[in-house]
């Protein structure tokens, strides 16, 4: 890899609480190479969303590092970070179209606030023409940008959320479960849509998902995170061919329809991320082939070839001992 | 059908009115299962799946205007059936598990004690035998630890242990008839899977008869024996799962098929369903998917016919993909 377009280097978000510092996520590494699509999946509660906070620089990091080319903007505050140059490289598209979107706005002004925030002096027929120009690409038909989100279908709400993020032309877009409100027939269009708008801008995407199917069409790549921790990544096709971790098998067996041989049935609830034992995998007591050894000794993140895994009995290095 | 099917719904229509007109949300809806059969209801929101399921269990208020030939379950007529003789069915012998657990469940009332109150009012069960099987009803879903869960209010539990509650509810007044409307939405798949599991696992150790509404037809295809597909308020095709899947007749259902993600698929490969949902509050075609439809033919402005493709594949269309033989 060249030198990536987002790098996080042991990353670490940390609440307080009452009973003591809630580690949502735990020491995150991560690359993203210019035009990749990375895709993040995993369970609720496992940190996925806190991490695409961090990421986006809407709240401060713990601990560790976050690059963009290169250049560290982890330790800007967040407040600050509203008005860095590098903000406009970031776009967000949020899960709930309905939600993420201010209904006091109308879409031609919900599309062109960013740019009116970030893009610099521009003139209204500058705005103009570069809001006409996002709604062209997204397939927004021009006579709803007149109109108000109550106005509009889930559909149509989800390409304005695609298009107000697009319109600075961010190297980075970051999707956080953005189909998961929306009918398999809508799906479909806004899923297509995103895939040719990656292809025309060039961006990077970070995929945020819990629907594997839908993560298998659109990334290039694979992480999955469990409880803070990033515990499996690798190239989309080894992922579901050669899942590596207990806990990917698991996720893989959960996919209704999926042919998994020897599927992994989890059973019980995660352990507490209220201050683990650092000493402990993560998956201890709910991974079938939890051993003595993983009670005592967390397995690290390690790297065969371009699948790195944390687990000390990975499922795909049986052909590699032998 | 040799023996009589446990729940028999005959051309169900329900209006609802609203202060913009009539929404005609279904209609003409016919169908029957077996008793240990498993159906899916499938179709987009807005198809009618959920209303279609509360008519059965008189749950619609009183904007509805919910009419039949026949609604009949386990040989009880259910249209004609005072409110108080429906009371006395419902929960006891047909039972529904709602989409979102925790908003479903008392948050005010812990909820091993809320079992206990389906025991009381549908098997006379009091005292420490109620408390006993409320503890034995949350094992058996597998909460783990039952005693101590027993005196947990919602609030405490995570989505997919408040779904497990609702599913030991269901059970507890042992029906013949469950209806699970979406019990699985905004789970994680891994929940999913377990809930869906134990779902199956209980109806056929009892032999119950199943209702699967949801808008996912993976998961459908892997617990269901049969399918309804519905589109705006219309049943336009039902068959055996393999009916469906292998043979699916209505154009719908065809399309449905090529816009869901599964295993194999790749981005190009999965097609969009053109147009959207027709105003229900419309006058609308006899055929409620022609303006959507890639098949459409002057024929579809005619009364919509029912076809048997065979003796379980019943399709709802001018212009069905495959004839019958």
């Amino acid at each position: 890899m060249t030198v990536p377009l987002l790098e996080l280097e042991s990353l670490k978000k940390f609440y307080p609480t009452g009973t003591g510092q809630l580690h949502a996520v735990d020491g995150v590494d991560l690359k993203i190479a210019p035009g990749e699509s990375l895709g993040l999946v995993g369970e609720s509660g496992c940190g996925k969303s806190t991490l695409v906070r961090v990421l986006a620089r809407l709240i401060d990091a713990t601990g560790g590092a976050i690059r963009i080319d290169g250049q560290s903007i982890g330790e800007i505050p967040a407040r600050r970070f509203g008005t860095n140059p590098h903000r406009r490289r970031i776009q967000v598209v949020f899960q709930d179209p309905t939600d993420s979107l201010n209904p006091q706005f109308s879409i031609f002004d919900s599309i062109a606030d960013p740019l009116r925030r970030l893009g610099g002096k521009k003139s209204r027929a500058e705005v103009t023409e570069a809001v006409y120009e996002a709604a062209r690409i997204t397939h927004l038909p021009v006579e709803l940008l007149s109109r108000y989100p109550h106005q509009l279908s889930g559909g149509q709400k989800a390409r304005v959320g695609i298009a107000r993020a697009i319109i600075l032309r961010p190297e980075l877009l970051i999707l956080d479960e953005p189909t998961s409100a929306l009918d398999v027939s809508v799906q479909v269009v806004i899923l297509q849509l995103l895939g040719q708008l990656r292809k025309t801008l060039g961006m990077s995407y970070l995929f945020v998902s819990h629907d594997l199917n839908v993560v298998k069409l659109i990334c290039d790549r694979v992480a999955v995170m469990y409880l803070g921790r990033i515990i499996e990544c690798a190239p989309v096709d080894q992922i579901f061919t050669r899942p590596a971790h207990p806990y990917t098998k698991a996720l893989l067996s959960a996919i209704p329809g999926a042919s998994v041989e020897g599927r992994i049935r989890l059973n019980g609830e995660p352990r507490s991320p209220i201050d683990p034992d650092p000493n402990v995998c993560r998956f201890y007591g709910r991974c079938p082939m939890g051993q003595e050894l993983c009670a005592r000794e967390a397995p690290p993140l390690v790297e065969i070839g371009a699948h790195a895994a944390a687990c000390h009995f990975r499922l795909d290095q049986e052909e590699v001992l032998a | 059908m040799t023996t009589p099917p446990l729940l028999d719904v005959r051309n169900l229509t329900v209006d609802f009115a609203t202060r913009d007109g009539t929404v005609h949300a279904v209609e003409n809806v016919s169908f029957q299962l077996a008793r240990g059969e498993t159906m899916g209801l499938v179709g987009e929101s807005g198809s009618g799946k959920s209303v279609s399921a509360f008519a059965v269990m008189r749950l619609l208020g009183k904007s509805a205007n919910v009419r039949a030939e026949r609604i009949d379950v386990g040989g009880h007529d259910l249209l004609t059936a005072s409110e108080a003789a429906v009371d006395a069915l419902r929960g006891k012998r047909m039972t529904i598990i709602f989409q979102n657990a925790r908003s479903a469940l008392n948050p005010i009332r812990p909820i091993g004690q809320q079992i206990v109150d389906v025991l009381r009012t549908h098997r006379g069960m009091i005292g420490k035998d109620a408390r006993k099987a409320a503890v034995a009803a949350l094992a058996e879903v597998r909460i783990p630890d039952p005693e101590r869960r027993y005196h947990a209010y919602p609030f405490e539990l995570s989505g997919g242990m408040c779904q497990r509650v609702m599913i030991a509810l269901a059970f507890a007044s042992e029906p013949e008839l469950l209806i699970a409307d979406e019990p699985t939405t905004g789970l994680d798949v891994t929940t999913q899977a377990v809930i869906m599991d134990l779902i199956r696992e209980k109806s056929s150790q009892r032999r119950m008869s199943t209702i699967l509404i949801t808008h996912d037809l993976t998961l459908a295809a892997e617990y269901c024996d049969r399918f309804a597909v519905m589109h705006a308020g219309h049943i336009v095709e039902q068959g055996t799962t393999s009916d469906i899947f292998e043979r699916a007749a209505h154009p719908y259902t065809g399309l449905l098929m090529q816009a869901t993600p599964h295993g194999a698929s790749r981005l190009e490969d999965l097609a969009a369903i053109p147009g959207t949902l027709p105003d229900l509050r419309r006058d609308l075609p006899p055929c409620r998917f022609v303006h959507r439809c890639p098949r459409a033919a002057p024929v579809c402005a005619a009364a919509l016919p029912r076809r048997a493709l065979d003796a379980s594949h019943e399709v709802s269309c001018h212009m069905p993909w495959k004839e019958s033989a």
